[in-house]
């Protein structure tokens, strides 16, 4: 990772800690200080066995982990096109995920929903995020 | 943007991520659609407001291997194509390979190794990325055992020299059990009367060698569970027999299988549900054991449950405990040590590894062989991961649609496949390093 001109790194994740508390005082630490970058136009791959972390250091790029169970070490950074994802608020970070940072999930058949056709639940995204820019200057399409 | 021209980009996204006829599959149910049609959704929706960074998390250890290919290439093309950036996460090496320009590798919430694929694949550091790559079976070595993740941290990383397992029949093996053109057929109710056929299994026959094993390979729907189940009774066989010791046990009376079914025993895939959670482990090993009348009381048969713990390597606590306090390779070797409960000659192991990690998948490989040596175990082993199968079995049987393809030994089939559908498959396994 390290021959990338850092300032050119599309996510940055700099002494990652996540804890999850198990009752009133104790938490367990379940990602312990990692640190990594994402360059532009690059796949990085994450590899671990179950229990490694790796899953949770995704959903806390996301801003997916459980509130009332985890928690994020202060000292903890990750930087996506130079903002603090962890500095933003809960509803800045819900434009900026899923709309420039999205995510697919493991089992299709439990993440899409049952009930609704799949084109509905498309342009449920496009609803929800297209709405505010309906035209990006330079999209590919 | 109105919902007209949102309808209209839904059917450009799916048309993007590779599903045929977009216009009429908008309006499908996810129900109406395949593992890989459904994952080609997740995706179309992910990419829909064309993010910079697409973060995927073990997207294809669902899907068949053919399939997965599909996926990886696809979501390759739109990385490339939308300039994004992808976060691959997965627990398969190999497959990283394939895909990744970096790789970073995990262990105990910290990081072990970081560099380029390259780095990573050819010059491992660290012990632990060489356990992972090595305890993966691989298509070109057999090694007598697997290689353990344990194996290498206590050995520091040195790999001790294995001679290499033979595989494959001579053709003067001692034959325990004969199919002939086993089929099974589902119906659904068409109109009033009518009732359409599907054939599920058709036309299958196979040998099994006693101490030998039978992989069979094939995607999802083509029958190779079905011909467990058949075998196992679970299901009621349509056509065909299945000769154990000359006797045709699809055709007998449930009262006379009874003495049979002790000896033809299933490994499920999902040992999550397999194991009745309200009993303990030990329940969970004596109840086959009574309605067997194997042993003479319960102390005999605890005793008996205590040594198969021992030889499947739980602790004997485990006898006390109920199987969520254990883990995924721990609660598949309690459904292991429960089949050898009654002894079986012919185990059925239906996709009995594909669930668990590298290391638990090489150790639970490992314990299969080694009461096959033990006991003279035959096995009919179920699979999608053809470098398992290559591995753990002597011949192996490729289905497709219902149909045996070919069926050889193991080295024939994977070294020169007679049949394009075989080569297709074998092509479609994650080689590693492809740079």
């Amino acid at each position: 990772m390290s021959q990338e001109n850092p300032n050119q790194a599309l996510l940055k994740v700099e002494n990652l800690r996540v804890s999850f508390r198990v009752n009133k005082k104790d938490s367990v630490e379940t990602v312990k200080g990692i640190s990594f970058e994402i360059p532009r136009n690059s796949t990085v791959a994450l590899v671990g066995e179950s229990g490694s972390g790796k899953s949770v250091s995704s959903l806390a790029v996301m801003g997916l982990l459980p509130p009332d169970t985890s928690s994020i070490a202060a000292d903890s950074k990750i930087i996506f096109e130079g903002r603090s994802l962890l500095e933003l608020s809960i509803a800045d970070r819900r434009v900026l995920c899923g709309k420039e940072i999205s995510m697919i999930f493991q089992e299709p058949m439990t993440s899409l929903n049952p009930v609704f056709t799949v084109g509905f639940q498309i342009a449920e995204v496009l609803r929800l995020h297209m709405a505010w820019m309906p035209n990006r200057p330079g999209s590919a399409r | 943007m109105d919902a007209k021209q949102a309808r209209k980009r839904a059917i450009e996204l799916l048309e993007e991520v590779g599903i045929p006829d977009p216009k009429n599959k908008i309006d499908a149910y996810p129900s109406q659609m395949s593992g890989g049609q459904q994952q080609r959704v997740m995706i179309a929706m992910a990419i829909a407001c064309e993010p910079k960074l697409l973060i995927a998390d073990e997207p294809t250890t669902a899907l068949d291997v053919t399939i997965q290919k599909q996926i990886i290439d696809l979501i390759d093309a739109l990385r490339i194509k939308h300039k994004m950036s992808v976060l691959f996460i997965t627990h398969d090496l190999a497959l990283v390979g394939e895909i990744a320009d970096h790789v970073i590798v995990m262990r105990n919430g910290e990081i072990r190794e970081a560099g380029t694929v390259e780095q990573i694949f050819e010059s491992p550091k660290d012990t632990y990325t060489q356990a992972l790559l090595h305890c993966r079976p691989t298509l070109d070595t057999r090694p007598w055992r697997l290689p353990v993740i344990a194996d290498f941290m206590n050995n520091n990383g040195a790999l001790v020299d294995q001679k290499q397992r033979p595989r494959g029949l001579k053709g003067d093996e001692e034959i325990v059990l004969e199919v002939k053109d086993l089929g099974k057929s589902f119906y659904s109710r068409e109109g009033f009367f009518g009732k359409k056929e599907f054939k599920a299994v058709e036309g299958v026959s196979f040998k099994l060698a006693r101490g030998k094993t039978l992989g069979v390979v094939g995607e999802s729907g083509s029958g190779k569970t079905t011909v467990g189940l058949t075998l196992m009774r679970l299901h009621q066989a349509t056509t065909g027999q299945a000769l154990f010791e000359g006797k045709d046990i699809l055709s007998m009376s449930n009262k006379e299988f009874h003495h049979y079914k002790r000896r033809i025993q299933i490994i499920f895939q999902n040992p999550y549900a397999s194991l009745n959670p309200r009993f303990t482990v030990g329940q969970i090993l004596m109840e086959p054991m009574y309605i067997h009348n194997i042993g003479a009381n319960d102390s005999e048969r605890s005793a008996m449950a205590y040594q198969l713990l021992e030889k499947v390597g739980l602790p004997t606590i485990a006898f006390h405990r109920y199987p969520h306090e254990f883990s995924g390779g721990q609660r598949q070797r309690i459904a292991i040590a429960r089949c050898l409960t009654m002894k079986p000659e012919v185990l059925v192991c239906d996709e009995s590894v594909s669930a668990l990690d590298v290391s638990v998948q090489a150790q639970v490989l490992n314990l299969l062989q080694d009461l096959q040596e033990e006991f003279g175990l035959s096995y009919i082993f179920i699979s999608h991961d053809l470098a398992v199968v290559k591995y753990i079995a002597d011949q192996v049987m490729v289905m497709n649609k219902g149909k045996v393809v070919e069926l050889a030994n193991s080295d024939d089939l994977y070294l020169n496949p007679t049949q394009a559908y075989t080569k297709t498959l074998l092509n479609a396994i994650p080689k590693g390093l492809q740079h």
